[in-house]
């Protein structure tokens, strides 16, 4: 267990408001995750409600869900002294990963992607970065506008011209 | 309603970093606002080499091209006319290919060009003179694209005891060549650039690398590693080779004993000591190497690199992604492609084609510009109109100065008409 005067630091709770209204506490130790409320706690201006313009509540909740799989807070308590063990927790970790990501729907990804990059959360926002790569990965510019619901917006001309220019591709 | 197509340029150069090139070609095509927002700089997925094939089905054209694509195991075909005269290919760095050909027929004069096959895009070089029956090796320091980029040419004189080098950037209208005084036996093996500095290894007999700083214009021999000198008398049979490092820009030598390249040695140049390391992991390791405990080169170690080699140019690169099953290996492209790693390709079916190792384009400074406003799409033909365009404003000129005449003549006209009245 943690001494008390950690404690103390440990539990201070940020409390966190969605584009939507909804508040969220999160533990300080876990949002120090996100740089940009690592910054603000550092510069000692989290009193009171921190609003995220830019991020919905589902998309907080996740987010929150995210980093506190992803924080350690019983670390010290653990003692993970063999190779093994520290491989496995790994893999574990991978796969909570990959399945945290894959359910999300297209929407939801979209605004992980926005919410995890205004937040400034490497980790989750690389993970959705791969996520979208392995979706486009091997497809035809049709297959992805369908997939992703985007109009074309070049002329017919324009598109000519863009796959004269790398024609090879898309033979 | 998430709306994929105003993701972030930040976000979407994220993923897009992630991806293949020839992803990343498909996914500019989606939406305008993509492609004016993926930076194209030269960050891919790849990290295996691509193979090219090329083939000239009479002697005065290149006109087919193939790309192997290893991740993917894919083989794409580049469509396009290079019209060339016994085109000889020099280099193939950061996606382009230096060539060159007779400017001329009957002259010795040669034209260097550029080409890239991922943008069938040309960069003319100016006509070189050349010396009757000389020997020369060409290559470049940074892509064409690129405003530092200077194209260097080694070649021996009709005086055995002069040598001459070259060097010319794409935005320049001509060379600019400087003689030096040496013997180097004219046997111009391969050239190499590594820190502002062109290599040249010469073989077999002569024991001396040679190296041309064009910044200083200043050209210096530094002597082979003890290793190889020592091995000088039986020069029939070995081999040796220089490979060029872009993202460390070490500047690395190898040195097979035998025809067959069984065994290699490879050494490391450190330009600020002068001085050559053994690099001991790729030694091979062959019971008839072993006696060489005596050596005077220190050993060390370059862990994580796989080297690319050719007869025309070799690489080296990090042992990453799906290259780092490769690493600490050597492998050779020749005609007959590269079996060991890229056995999917059937290799047979373009016997006969030229190949090479071709990376994806580095950096993208004319795409860029012309991708985000869908413009130049590499249409040489277009940029002929445009400049036929501008003689228009001549002719206009013509016009109006026709018109002024004529006015004027009218009324010259009415003049002497209202006089006879």
């Amino acid at each position: 267990m943690s001494t008390p005067s950690s404690s103390v630091f440990s539990y201070r709770v940020l409390k966190l408001k969605s584009s939507d209204g909804e508040i969220f506490e999160v533990k300080q130790t876990v949002a120090v995750q996100s740089g940009v409320l690592k910054q603000m706690m550092e510069d000692g201006c989290t009193e009171g409600e921190i609003p995220l313009n830019n991020v919905d509540s589902p998309t907080l909740a996740k987010i929150i869900e995210w980093c506190n799989k992803h924080h350690d807070d019983d670390v010290e308590g653990r003692v993970l002294s063999q190779e093994k063990e520290k491989e496995k927790e790994k893999a574990d970790m991978k796969r909570w990963e990959s399945e945290f990501i894959d359910a999300l729907n297209r929407d939801e990804l979209y605004f992980l992607l926005i919410g995890s990059n205004y937040m400034n959360i490497k980790e989750l926002l690389d993970c959705a970065a791969q996520k979208v790569a392995g979706m486009v990965k091997g497809k035809t510019p049709e297959a992805i506008r369908e997939m992703f619901n985007i109009q074309s917006d070049f002329t017919e001309e324009e598109e000519k011209a863009i796959r004269k220019e790398n024609q090879w591709a898309f033979n | 309603m998430s709306n994929w197509s105003d993701l972030p340029p930040e976000i979407l150069n994220l993923i897009v970093e992630r991806l293949y090139y020839n992803d990343q070609v498909r996914v500019r095509e989606v939406c305008k606002s993509w492609r004016s927002n993926i930076y194209y700089d030269g960050k891919y997925a790849d990290k295996l080499p691509w193979i090219i094939g090329y083939k000239g089905n009479t002697l005065t054209e290149i006109n087919q091209f193939y790309l192997y694509e290893p991740s993917q195991k894919q083989r794409y075909r580049v469509k396009t006319k290079i019209p060339s005269a016994y085109a000889i290919l020099h280099a193939s760095k950061f996606g382009w290919l230096l060539f060159s050909e007779i400017a001329q027929v009957f002259s010795y004069s040669r034209t260097f060009f550029f080409y890239c096959p991922f943008i069938n895009e040309i960069i003319r070089l100016p006509e070189l003179d050349m010396n009757h029956g000389c020997q020369f090796q060409a290559t470049f320091s940074t892509a064409p694209s690129s405003s530092d980029c200077v194209v260097f040419v080694f070649n021996s004189c009709s005086d055995p005891s002069r040598i001459r080098v070259s060097t010319c950037s794409p935005v320049d209208t001509a060379w600019s060549s400087l003689l030096f005084n040496g013997d180097y036996g004219l046997q111009i093996k391969k050239v190499a650039y590594a820190k502002g500095v062109f290599h040249c290894a010469f073989f077999p007999r002569f024991a001396y690398m040679g190296a041309y700083n064009p910044a200083l214009q200043e050209w210096k021999i530094h002597p082979y590693p003890s290793f190889i000198i020592q091995r000088l008398h039986n020069h029939q049979n070995s081999d040796l080779d220089l490979i060029d490092s872009p993202d460390d820009e070490n500047l690395l030598l190898s040195y097979y004993p035998s025809r067959e390249r069984n065994h290699v040695y490879v050494f490391r140049f450190d330009q600020s000591q002068m001085k050559w390391f053994r690099i001991k992991n790729f030694m091979s390791v062959s019971s008839s190497c072993n006696g060489d405990h005596h050596e005077r080169d220190e050993i060390k170690t370059l862990n994580n690199r796989v080297l690319f080699c050719s007869s025309v140019k070799s690489l080296s690169v990090p042992a990453e992604g799906e290259a780092s099953r490769l690493a600490n290996n050597i492998h050779w492209c020749s005609s007959e492609g590269c079996p060991q790693i890229y056995e999917w390709v059937d290799w047979r079916s373009d016997r006969g084609w030229s190949k090479d190792w071709i990376q994806p384009p580095h950096a993208h400074k004319f795409m860029t510009t012309g991708g985000s406003e869908l413009e130049p799409d590499s249409d040489r033909s277009r940029t002929a109109v445009a400049g036929g365009s501008e003689l228009e404003p001549g002719s206009d000129c013509s016009r109006t100065a026709v018109g002024i005449i004529a006015f004027l003549c009218f009324w010259i006209w009415v003049g002497v008409e209202y006089n006879q009245l």
